[in-house]
């Protein structure tokens, strides 16, 4: 699905490029094409504020670097020494700053390009122009296309918390209700890192805007969030301490409900954001789970495993995790009629 | 801002920290692509430094083949752009073309790159074509371009290679060990929390926490990402990735042991196991030093002891002070909660001994 929106930001941005292109009838003009096409690409992975700023200020970086590429062009020991420089920085700046790895890549490519493709051309201002219409272009494409964009920052940051965190679920109890995990252990370690990599990136990205929200109940649903996370990766350790994996399929069709209710219970967050009207009606689904998963550990479970205490611990997590979405979903509630008033 | 401070948010001005190393080495092979394609090219169209970036963007150290893919990607994608440009001679269709080609790739990319700070083959071909919007002055260039683009590339993979040049083990071992030493910190403050509850112990835990997310994140400078890499180096592969993977789980049990520690639990409970669960953590914190000290030096100033027989202790004054059997604990969440607690520090403690006997 992401990749035909950004299909159809490709064909709008080509489109609009082109008709610069063709209306100006420039010398330098297929450098709107290029730079607006590239910065539609090479899209910064923050908010649309962040992302404008950050499109807008390496369109200002990539004309400028371009124009002087191009004026020192014919000096080859300066334009080493230039280029140089740009590819230090811009390397730097990407690996510590990784959301805009792309658009700092994007700035270096232009400015080599610059130096080689048509270089002797007299219309150094026409190119800077040109580059920097092109980026506009981008910064607009983003604005318009950017999802939610109406639905305050934060509240951006919250719903992509809750929808990693849903992945980070849906993971971990891929792991226990697969067969063929200990196989593959590998693959599914892999994907269980993936998902809390970015959960942590998610949950940074929300700390970040501290600062800007004076709020004191939203300072308190990150720490619930945050708080979410540990019960989900508490959880997740009984895959460590189960070490025959054939308990688990004991309580397969349990484990299957729970993990299809845990992730109900994120998305009804989510809509609990999008709609604080909608009733709360998480526990049902989940506590049916958690007492389906209760009479099994009495029944089997505490007969078959080989620590029978370890499920009694992930039992408390899981009523700890629901007591914690309950209460999430009504701070969210209150934040957001707040948010209203 | 003391001088340390400044020195070190300048990391990547550093020739020894990760960051300065890659830019330099990338920023190197630019300079001597720049040279090369002054006086080695025939048409100065700077093809030479363009395939050098474009090849470099790979960590050549770690990843050698996938720079040997990007290098083959851009040779067939410029030979094929260049004859298509030098057969199309309406600019409408070529326009046309190079755009429809771009859309296509960059949609092959969004489908099925693997993400990261990586470029994909799919991406370079839609870079690559989109020069072909440039009109050069010079059409019948075929060889010439070829020429210019192998070169370019032998500068990157040699640059890659040569100039601050694989030490992918001492790398990891760098990242591995600022990810431990984070990690202990952080099991003191959890310690503290659980002995405390105060606001103070609190704080502290929340800040030894963001520590630890901060070393633990893909993008972090420490974190050693690059092991899980399609192409990493097969030599090192396995042992990195199993290290890596038990690092992680070790990470686990901490935030599970932090919220097992959240629970308030009863003072006088609290106070009969106080003395070995502090015990516990010591020997915890010496196994962390010991690993640490492993990968620094590779070798170990003394064996370490068995901390078996501590753990069961534990558990059996546990026991004992529960009075009650494991399987009735639901009767009372402070039994729970420090129940839990005990069993993350066991889990915790085998989890550091199996990562420290992978490295004998």
């Amino acid at each position: 699905m992401k990749s035909i929106q950004q299909s159809y930001r490709l064909v709008l941005a080509a489109t609009i490029a082109f008709g610069f292109y063709y209306f100006f009838q420039w010398q330098e003009a297929y450098w709107i094409v290029i730079s607006a096409l590239l910065g539609v690409q090479f899209c910064p992975k923050l908010l649309w504020r962040g992302r404008l700023v950050v499109v807008l200020v390496a369109g200002l970086a990539a004309a400028s670097l371009a124009l002087l590429s191009q004026l020192i062009s014919g000096y080859v020991f300066c334009l080493a020494v230039f280029l140089m420089l740009t590819t230090y920085v811009s390397v730097s700046l990407g690996v510590i700053y990784s959301a805009i790895w792309g658009v700092t890549f994007l700035t270096n490519f232009i400015a080599t390009l610059s130096a080689g493709a048509g270089a002797s051309s007299p219309f150094w201002a026409e190119r800077f122009l040109c580059v920097l219409l092109g980026f506009v272009i981008a910064a607009f494409l983003q604005m318009i296309f950017f999802p939610s964009r109406s639905v305050a920052s934060a509240n951006i940051r919250l719903i992509q918390c809750f929808q990693r965190l849903s992945q980070l679920s849906r993971a971990i109890f891929s792991c226990f209700i697969s067969r063929d995990y200990p196989e593959k252990h590998y693959i599914y370690d892999k994907g269980l890192h993936e998902r809390r990599a970015d959960c942590l990136y998610a949950i940074t990205q929300l700390r970040n805007i501290w600062p800007k929200i004076e709020n004191i109940q939203f300072v308190s649903i990150v720490n619930q969030v945050e708080h979410l996370y540990e019960i989900l990766l508490s959880l997740g350790i009984l895959l460590q301490r189960v070490g025959d994996h054939t308990t688990f399929e004991v309580a397969s069709v349990e484990f299957t409900a729970l993990a299809v209710s845990i992730t109900d219970c994120f998305q009804m967050l989510i809509d609990k954001i999008k709609h604080p009207q909608f009733p709360t009606r998480m526990d049902e689904a989940f506590t049916e789970a958690i007492f389906q998963l209760e009479e099994i550990n009495r029944s089997a479970l505490q007969v078959v495993a080989r620590e029978p205490i370890v499920f009694m611990f992930f039992i408390n997590d899981l009523n700890e995790l629901k007591e914690a979405l309950l209460k999430l979903a009504e701070d969210i509630q209150k934040l957001v009629e707040g948010t209203k008033e | 801002m003391s001088y340390q401070t400044l020195w070190q948010k300048l990391n990547f001005l550093q020739p020894q920290s990760l960051t300065g190393r890659r830019a330099a080495s990338v920023a190197f092979g630019m300079v001597v692509a720049v040279i090369v394609d002054r006086y080695f090219s025939t048409m100065q169209e700077l093809w030479v430094p363009l395939s050098a970036l474009l090849v470099m963007q790979v960590a050549i150290r770690t990843n050698l083949r996938l720079a040997l893919q990007y290098f083959i990607v851009i040779i067939l994608s410029v030979s094929i752009g260049s004859v298509v440009a030098q057969y199309v001679n309406d600019q409408f269709i070529l326009n046309t073309l190079v755009v429809a080609t771009f859309i296509m790739a960059s949609y092959l990319h969004d489908r099925y790159a693997v993400g990261g700070q990586l470029l994909s083959a799919p991406l370079i071909v839609a870079m690559v074509v989109l020069i072909m919007l440039v009109p050069f002055p010079t059409k019948h260039v075929l060889y010439s371009r070829m020429h210019d683009v192998m070169l370019g590339g032998l500068i990157g993979l040699v640059s890659g290679l040569l100039v601050f040049p694989a030490r992918a083990d001492v790398d990891f071992r760098t990242g591995v060990m600022t990810i431990l030493r984070a990690y202990e910190y952080y099991l003191l403050a959890i310690t503290d929390l659980l002995f405390q509850q105060s606001e103070e112990a609190r704080e502290k835990v929340q800040a030894k926490k963001i520590d630890v997310e901060r070393v633990l994140q893909t993008q972090s400078a420490f974190f050693p990402e690059w092991v899980y890499e399609a192409g990493f180096n097969v030599a090192l592969r396995e042992g990195h990735r199993h290290f890596l993977v038990r690092t992680e789980q070790a990470g686990e049990i901490l935030f599970a042991l932090q919220h097992a520690a959240r629970w308030q639990i009863n003072l006088e409970l609290l106070d009969k196991l106080h003395k070995p669960i502090a015990h516990s953590v010591a020997q915890t914190i010496s196994i962390i030093d010991a690993l640490v000290i492993l990968l620094d030096l590779k070798k170990l100033k003394a064996p370490l002891p068995d901390f078996a027989e501590d753990m069961h202790a534990l558990e059996a004054l546990f026991h004992k002070t529960v009075a009650l059997p494991l399987e009735l604990l639901d009767i009372s969440q402070d039994y729970v909660h420090l129940a839990a607690f005990i069993y993350d520090l066991k889990d915790l403690q085998k989890t550091l001994l199996k990562l420290a006997e992978a490295l004998r």
